[in-house]
């Protein structure tokens, strides 16, 4: 990791300023440190290529995918047969499913769905974090206290369960549908992650705020008779931006995770929907007749994705936040 | 010290009602209770209907319910399933038999294996060992215990079974015994349980890995440690009383904070694996709407999550007399 104050070899377009020769260092703005910082964290680096390729792939997968979302494969030799089990070849890169649809198609598609649940997911559960963390970090004392009770509380609790039991609700309670969504459907399974992925946010913002809160421009923005939301909004979350990224690109790692195993399981999305669980909970018994196809690949490419996440969320820390401790996602 | 334990005991009571009830309240409006007694018995007639709310409590206001529940539980009337009308606590028992033996063995197992990485990852910094430890226990940290379980099942057992050449799976990958086994086995029973062990112990070493790596850097770093080296102490006893010590303060909070965790992982792998316990139990009850079934295993769930909250928080102050004394 490179420290702050070491000056870094600038790009060679950069103004140079070595008239006053060995008192000159180069100047840069916090930001051009921390990008300098991520491109030397090798892993992160790596990640941020292989998602942005993902990525890429599953919004252009309308392009990219060689067959439809749903479509079954007509056989090559005619008739009304399909393409039904044909482990991968040149045409099928990663099989066909036991209706005869292209795996490696629906793998595209259904990266869309587990990838725009965890983003929502993080930007909500981020947004609800940072609220809470900096409402108990300002005003700190017993308020602050209940409230990191509370969270400490939430945090032990086995999340898996709790999102199972809310997941019912709708089938059961039509407030619950109208209030979390319906259910099966995106809206439900966001806001079900969110409610229980914004601890970490809250806990770091409340920490930082908590530190911040006694600094000097605080005291000023006060004494000039600045309102506690104007200090909060304006003086403190700024200054927690980097954490707050970095606990929420923790969050969209742990949230593709939630998602793809409340679908395994039958308590995620609309099981008609293709997203990363649900196909994994399609080849569910295909293990035991030995289709290993149809389970390896989409796992390799869940596990490949939430590991160059969490490398990225790495880099970040590192890049932004170069004093924090480590901490663990998900 | 016994003032603090006091203090922290008398607020985890009050806790541990208004989460019970909130649990209450979020499983039978998920459940239903009596939706699903309608479901099970379908030519049911109203007056049966009344009876059966008479009998498990299941009139007047919820606050009322939940302290009728809570008194059914407490003198240990558990009552019956609604699916196959059997009574809850054999089946429960029995679950949670099975889980517990998981649950402890794969945390044995992964506390062992995951502080040790972590101690010999920091002792050796920037080694080779603890590059790869440190990149492993990341790949274990983004791995949900599903993807882990269904990619051991595919090794197990198809591909290298394949590349063997034989004709039963290398391990077996499901059940707790082979069908048709009813008496005890020693060697069958530890055969069955490699696989869904490795699934939840992984988890475990990923997280006390780390955490017991980051904890030890930051204290191996510390004057002190400088302070009892100049004394003379040997290198051993530094390690052994002066770090070890501090390390595992923040170490202790993860215990409780991964708990949770732990439970969710052993409902995953019981799931996969067919390993009948509370993992199976629940989602099965879940299934079926079971309230009768379901409450009290959450019961003992969430009481044992504020109870690991409440020994972490005393190990801590043990550990760390600022904390007590603060």
């Amino acid at each position: 990791m490179v420290d702050i104050l070491t000056p870094i070899p600038g790009p060679a377009d950069a103004p140079q300023l070595d008239e006053l020769e060995g008192i000159a260092v180069e100047s840069a703005s916090p930001t051009q440190l921390a990008m300098r910082r991520y491109r030397h964290h090798r892993a992160a680096m790596i990640s941020s290529v292989v998602l942005l390729l993902i990525t890429l792939a599953c919004v252009f997968a309308g392009v990219i995918a060689p067959y439809g979302e749903n479509e079954a494969v007509d056989s090559a030799d005619g008739g009304l047969r399909k393409e039904i089990l044909v482990p991968p070849n040149s045409q099928f890169w990663m099989g066909t499913d036991s209706i005869g649809r292209d795996l490696y198609s629906r793998v595209l598609y259904g990266g869309r769905v587990s990838l725009f649940v965890g983003i929502a997911s993080a930007i909500s559960a981020g947004l609800i974090g940072t609220a809470l963390g900096s409402f108990a970090g300002f005003r700190g004392g017993r308020i602050d206290n209940g409230l990191m009770r509370f969270t400490d509380l939430f945090i032990g609790l086995p999340l898996l369960v709790l999102l199972i039991i809310m997941r019912l609700l709708p089938e059961k309670q039509p407030w619950a549908a109208t209030v979390l969504g319906e259910p099966g459907s995106k809206r439900l399974m966001v806001t079900l992650i969110t409610l229980v992925a914004w601890m970490t946010t809250a806990r770091i913002v409340r920490g930082v705020v908590l530190s911040l809160k006694e600094k000097e421009f605080v005291e000023a923005a006060r004494a000039v008779g600045a309102s506690d939301k104007r200090i909060i909004m304006r003086h403190l979350v700024p200054n927690t931006i980097g954490p707050i990224v970095v606990s929420m690109t923790f969050i969209v790692a742990a949230a593709i995770g939630l998602e793809s195993t409340l679908s395994f399981f039958g308590f995620g999305l609309d099981p008609t929907q293709a997203s990363w669980g649900n196909l994994l909970a399609d080849a569910g018994t295909s293990v035991i007749t030995g289709k290993w196809w149809l389970v390896l690949f989409p796992a390799l490419v869940l596990l490949i994705t939430i590991l160059c996440i969490n490398f990225m969320g790495d880099g970040l820390r590192d890049a932004l936040d170069p004093k924090q401790e480590p901490q663990v996602a998900g | 010290m016994a003032r603090f334990i006091a203090l922290r005991a008398a607020w985890a009571i009050p806790v541990l009602f208004i989460v019970t009830f909130l649990t209450f309240w979020a499983v039978k409006s998920a459940t239903d209770p009596v939706q699903s007694y309608l479901r099970v018995n379908t030519r049911a007639t109203p007056e049966m209907v009344e009876v059966y709310k008479e009998k498990h409590g299941l009139i007047g206001s919820t606050p009322e319910q939940y302290f009728r529940w809570l008194g059914n539980f407490v003198t240990l009337e558990w009552g019956n399933s609604i699916k196959g009308n059997r009574p809850v606590w054999p089946d429960l028992k029995a679950a949670m038999v099975n889980s517990l033996i998981l649950g402890i063995t794969a945390s044995i197992v992964g506390i062992t294996i995951g502080l040790g990485i972590g101690i010999f990852s920091a002792l050796r910094q920037y080694s080779k060992f603890d590059t790869a430890a440190t990149g492993a226990s990341f790949v274990g940290i983004s791995m949900p215990p599903f993807v882990s379980a269904v990619l051991l099942q595919v090794f197990f057992a198809i591909l290298i079974t394949r590349w063997l050449g034989l004709d039963k799976p290398f391990l077996p990958v499901a059940g707790i015994y082979p069908p048709g086994q009813t008496t005890f086995d020693l060697g069958l029973r530890a055969k069955h349980m490699i696989l869904p062990v490795t699934v939840v112990a992984i988890q475990i070493i990923a997280v006390y890995s780390r955490y017991m790596r980051a904890s030890l850097l930051d204290v191996k770093g510390s004057d002190y440690m400088r302070t009892a080296r100049a004394k003379g102490i040997s290198e051993r006893k530094v390690i052994m009383h002066h770090a070890m010590r501090n390390a595992m303060i923040p170490v202790v909070t993860v215990a409780a904070i991964d708990f949770g965790a732990i439970v969710g992982g052993l409902i995953i792998t019981e799931r996969i694996f067919e390993f009948h316990g509370t993992g199976d139990y629940l989602l099965t009850a879940l299934g079926n709407g079971d309230f009768p079934q379901i409450m009290p295993l959450m019961f003992v769930i969430v009481s044992s999550v504020i109870i690991f909250n409440l020994l972490a928080d005393v190990t801590y102050a043990w550990l760390d007399p600022r904390i007590r004394l603060g």
